[in-house]
């Protein structure tokens, strides 16, 4: 048994939030239907393809259903009122006010169906200033501060690589879903959940805002000044790396001195200052990055996998700016089941990150391939009571595809 | 939400007491067991009050008890604690809790049905199983680090958010909110496995899908997107930068709109994101000459009143004072026994019960010893706590 068996769930929603958060309930167990406009997904368009299908839309929407259905049209949204009255939960990202509009908000669909968990996902919430300004990841990146913790002072702004904003918003709403089916086994009742992608990433902020207005620090602790440079490790023959010392001060002391006579640093530990100090400048911070011209030549020489030894046979600890090539060629990852792979029926066999958590007794299962645009149209109108012919109409006046 | 359900916080630092207070918030009962010398965090990092600041953030919504799991008798008493709940959580190095008698199979003893989640550095089983990790470390080992910096660099470090020991938190919520959904159907506890490469993994999804379709490791690109043109940093007449991005196809008419640049909207080579994608090249150049004509102030209100995404880079003292912010209350104020400090609130905002869930202030250290002692001696019944 998967934990999630039995429960249906209609995502009305795209791009990345939406889809993250429906896919990890599939992962769980839940029967996800994926409702897309009749020229699919925005993310179909976008990025890198395999055999014509866009390897990011496949990588947000495995083990689902999906139909393709225009909303526009009140026919279209008759047949979402329908799969909404069957459904244990509802995600949409319509924006504030939106579904409403189109007659398929909270308060008509949960009047049909009280058990409906209905999880509205949005840039910034529905409340506040900003709740109807448009934005991505990039902004929600920058608003929320990320912005201010990568890069150089005075240089050009840099964001996270990764979708932060959109990763994690699905799953907060993951989140927020799975308390509320908890929740309904005794209260009886589904509920709203508003799901904000900008203030779920304030709440990753925390650690920041309690050390920022620390109280026995006037004005705080500065995130800026000397803790703005650019952290991105030393340089050696091939790959960038960081390291340090141990924390206890008598190892650090010893690994410190056997590190600089490996590395041919010999003449620092004359110098006192370096010889004392030397151990503690080399991690991250400002004192690592003033530190760089001093100990970068010694590195130029060695190959990165070489220094994390040496540091490593000192008892120091160390890390090498990998690739995700190089992460995924670890057979760690192979170990605990990351990489996965699925036959799509057009694609082919691809690729797919595993799911993280294990659990012992139900364990996680995929479920199958993303689904084609409309691959699940028929089957799904068919379950709801369309006949063949009904289907044939709504298909020839674009309502579904 | 979780009302009724009692989590045990058997964690260290800052990745498995996370998710125990955010189970909290989700209105469980949390009891920490704080070891004698307090947690690693208590005495890391700036200080306030005595206290790292860090600690104080990832210890909101517990009841605190100090507990020495090396002795026997508090070994004992920590199990009777373990037989009223419904989930422990650790996270620290492999190994340990075995040591402790405090593993899995040890707890299961005084307590059947638990559900028992173990997050690790690298997982439970592989080369690197017993390998230690932290936030910093693992932005490098995981390819996550390399997907941040200038263009041509090799990475760079993404600095003290720890928003993968954050993320990995929220990986352990999950898989708890799994197992408990589980129990009410199987009634049965288990054992729950994670970690922080796991979990870091699923947060690259969106870009090791690239690798996936070309075999090529993606690489930094400063602000901008390899999917979406134009979606990055423009510096601004006032030497400052936005960020915008025109992340659907509606936003480009707009945008050539507000920056009165009518000939651009008609040009073929920009027409959709793929003709942009292709002509990123020509296509930037001109908006950033366009763009450093006006300070940001300027562009951030015309843009904004004419729906274009647009995002100004925030300092953490902007963030404070922001009025979305500020609305939305998502900056909450306790008065802690080691002075005011202030927290990020609960995001998630539901109709029943409305947010703030539950938020209360970390506690001194063993507070609740006598009433946590009172309830599992019998005397104030089974019934978890109401505070």
């Amino acid at each position: 048994m998967t934990p999630l068996k039995g429960i249906k769930v209609l995502d009305l929603s795209q791009e990345i939030t939406g889809p993250f958060c429906s896919m990890q309930l599939s992962d769980g167990g839940a029967e996800v239907i994926k409702v897309e406009p009749v020229d699919g997904d925005w993310t179909r368009k976008l990025g890198e393809k395999i055999k014509g299908e866009s390897s990011l839309f496949m990588s947000l929407n495995r083990g689902k259903k999906g139909i393709a259905l225009n909303l526009q049209e009140a026919k279209g949204r008759d047949i979402v009122l329908k799969l909404a009255k069957k459904a244990d939960v509802l995600i949409e990202d319509f924006g504030p006010g939106r579904a409403e509009e189109m007659g398929i908000g909270y308060d008509r669909l949960s009047k049909e169906n009280p058990k409906l968990i209905y999880c509205a996902i949005s840039p910034f919430g529905t409340v506040g200033p900003y709740a109807d300004y448009p934005a991505s990841e990039l902004e929600i990146q920058s608003m929320a501060g990320f912005q201010w913790f990568l890069g150089e002072t005075g240089g050009e702004p840099v964001r996270l690589g990764v979708d932060m904003a959109g990763t994690t918003g699905g799953i907060w709403s993951f989140i927020g879903i799975l308390s509320a089916l908890f929740n309904r086994k005794a209260s009886g009742k589904g509920q709203k959940i508003d799901s904000s992608q900008f203030l779920n990433m304030i709440m990753m902020y925390t650690y920041i805002i309690t050390a920022h207005h620390n109280p026995d620090l006037p004005g705080g602790w500065h995130f800026t000044g000397p803790f703005d440079h650019q952290e991105n490790g030393y340089k050696t023959l091939d790959r960038a790396l960081m390291f340090g010392m141990p924390i206890d001060a008598e190892k650090a002391q010893k690994g410190w001195e056997e590190f600089c006579r490996k590395v041919g640093l010999d003449a620092l530990l004359e110098d006192p200052y370096f010889r004392e100090k030397g151990m503690k400048m080399i991690g991250i911070g400002r004192d690592a990055q003033e530190f760089k011209p001093v100990i970068e030549p010694a590195l130029e020489n060695k190959t990165a996998a070489e220094i994390k030894a040496i540091v490593e046979g000192v008892g120091g600890y160390s890390a090498v700016f990998k690739t995700v090539e190089d992460i995924l060629g670890e057979p760690q990852v192979a170990a605990v089941d990351m990489v996965q792979e699925l036959d799509h029926p057009v694609a082919g066999r691809i690729k797919t990150i595993g799911i993280p958590w294990k659990l012992k007794d139900t364990p996680l299962k995929m479920q199958g391939p993303p689904p084609t645009l409309g691959q699940h149209t028929d089957e799904v109108l068919k379950s709801i009571g369309y006949d063949a012919k009904e289907i044939g109409a709504l298909r020839g006046s674009k309502i579904v595809a | 939400m979780l009302n009724g359900v009692r989590v045990i916080d058997a964690g260290g630092w800052g990745v498995g007491p996370i998710a125990c207070c955010l189970l909290g918030a989700l209105g469980a009962d949390v009891i920490r067991f704080e070891p004698p010398k307090l947690d690693g965090l208590y005495h890391a990092g700036t200080m306030q009050g005595g206290a790292g600041t860090a600690y104080i953030t990832a210890h909101f919504n517990e009841r605190n008890i100090i507990l020495d799991l090396k002795k026997e008798e508090d070994r004992e008493l920590a199990l009777k604690i373990v037989a009223t709940a419904d989930v422990i959580i650790e996270n620290h190095p492999p190994g340990t809790m075995a040591k402790l008698k405090f593993d899995y199979e040890s707890v299961c003893k005084a307590n059947p049905n638990i559900i028992y989640c173990a997050s690790s550095s690298y997982g439970a089983t592989g080369p690197l199983a017993n390998s230690p990790s932290n936030d910093p470390l693992m932005q490098l080992a995981s390819g996550f680090a390399s997907l941040n910096g200038p263009p041509g660099s090799q990475g760079e470090m993404f600095r003290y958010v720890a928003s993968v020991d954050f993320t990995t938190s929220l990986n352990i919520v999950q898989s708890v909110l799994l197992a408990l959904v589980a129990k009410q159907t199987t009634g049965r506890g288990q054992k729950v496995e994670m970690s922080q490469l796991e979990a870091t993994l699923a947060l690259q999804t969106t870009r090791i899908s690239e690798y996936f379709a070309t075999g090529k490791s993606p690489m930094p690109m400063g602000t901008a997107n390899p999917l979406i043109v134009p979606s990055q940093a423009f510096r601004t007449y006032d030497n400052r930068y936005i960020n915008v991005s025109i992340y659907r196809e509606e936003f480009w008419p707009r945008l050539c709109k507000a920056l009165a640049l009518a000939d651009l909207e008609k040009d073929p080579r920009f027409a959709t994101n793929a003709d942009r994608v292709k002509h990123r090249e020509e296509l930037i150049p001109l908006l950033e000459e366009k763009f450093a004509v006006e300070p940001a102030r300027w562009w951030i209100i015309l843009l904004r009143r004419n729906g274009v995404p647009v995002g100004p880079i925030n300092t953490v003292d902007e963030i404070y004072n922001d009025p979305h912010i500020r609305e939305n209350k998502m900056i909450v104020k306790y008065n802690t026994m080691w002075g005011p400090a202030l927290f990020s609130n609960f995001p998630l905002k539901f109709s029943d019960p409305p947010r703030p869930i539950k938020i209360t202030g970390p506690v001194k250290p063993d507070k609740n010893r006598k009433e946590i002692l009172a309830e599992i001696s019998g005397k104030a019944g089974k019934g978890k706590s109401k505070r």
